[in-house]
């Protein structure tokens, strides 16, 4: 339970933050990139939405601050582990799986001379002798 | 009066408890997302679809609804009946104004036949998207029935707990869509 204060304090740092984070985009979008490059953007942008997440658990949920808030903190830390192992670990595994995918052309580029169509397996080409290999090695 | 206490904060900590597995759902959702952002299946990206002023007054509705339901809260345990009511009717407008910018937005999306069914980049954004509309959706429900609720029983102990929770709830919706701004519109506008 907070007071005006802090209600206060969390709006004016949400707002602040925010905007921040908008006009680094806008600057990035617009400007002649020599002012604040694409990828500094991404990382201002990322950084201020992380700290505007502890603002926002501190002013306006009152994490941890409450009679019994050890357990909302802990509850809360649990779950940002698992969120964590959940995003780390399936953009860690895609990534390698996306290695072994075939990449299917999107379909106004099939038939196309540039780009090669596709061998069905047990069709003998050169695919499936590199395929082969891979198995047995 | 510590008994009754003790039971209010059981059903505060309870409720945390629902919105940290809700959590979960949306960081499943956000990782949907990441890792099908890209298969756009030769269709529109992200950065000719979102528009950076438009996203950016929906989250300042939103942050702006998180603001005033503290004050409803804050109202409410002062025993301001008329004040609490009247922010929270504030909230609901503008939490009604949030939803009625997403549906404008995905409807804009689905008759330029950028729709969920284009491809998997915007079947994952529908989902995630949509997901948070839905809670904002059931937010709004809640707050007309809680409304109800005071206006008929005033602000009794059982009514100050629900406002409890529903102004965690909305602050959570709040914290989920700041994240969807920054990972999915901003990261999205500024990947070429």
């Amino acid at each position: 339970m907070g007071t005006l204060r802090t209600y206060l304090a969390g709006f004016g740092l949400s707002l602040l933050l925010t905007s921040m984070s908008f006009f680094a985009v806008w600057i990035a979008m617009t400007g002649t990139q020599t002012f604040i490059s694409r990828e500094v953007a991404v990382l201002i942008a990322v950084g201020l939405a992380v700290v505007q997440l502890f603002v926002q658990l501190r002013f306006f949920l009152h994490v941890g601050q409450e009679r019994h808030g050890l357990w909302n903190l802990i509850m809360f830390a649990f779950a940002l582990v698992v969120v964590i192992i959940l995003v780390v670990g399936t953009l860690w595994i895609m990534k390698n799986v996306q290695h072994g995918q075939m990449n299917m052309p999107a379909p106004e580029l099939i038939n196309k001379e540039e780009v090669p169509t596709m061998q069905m397996p047990g069709q003998h080409s050169t695919t499936t002798e590199i395929n082969t290999k891979y198995i047995y090695v | 009066m510590t008994a009754n206490t003790a039971s209010q904060d059981k059903t505060i900590f309870g409720f945390w408890v629902y919105l940290m597995s809700d959590c979960l759902v949306f960081g499943a959702l956000f990782a949907t997302y990441a890792v099908l952002q890209s298969a756009t299946f030769g269709g529109a990206t992200g950065a000719g679809l979102f528009s950076l002023p438009f996203v950016f007054a929906q989250t300042l509705i939103l942050l702006t609804s998180s603001f005033t339901i503290g004050l409803a809260l804050l109202a409410a345990h002062a025993g301001k009946k008329q004040v609490a009511l009247m922010v929270l009717g504030i909230t609901f407008l503008l939490g009604l104004l949030f939803l009625g910018m997403e549906v404008y937005e995905f409807s804009t999306l689905i008759s330029e036949q950028n729709g969920p069914n284009q491809s998997a980049f915007l079947s994952s954004f529908f989902t995630l998207v949509g997901a948070h509309g839905l809670h904002v959706f059931a937010g709004l429900l809640w707050m007309l029935v809680l409304m109800a609720h005071i206006l008929v029983t005033r602000l009794t102990t059982a009514n100050i707990r629900r406002l409890t929770c529903l102004s965690l709830f909305w602050h959570f919706l709040d914290v989920i869509w700041i994240f969807i701004f920054t990972f999915v519109y901003l990261l999205g506008l500024l990947t070429p």
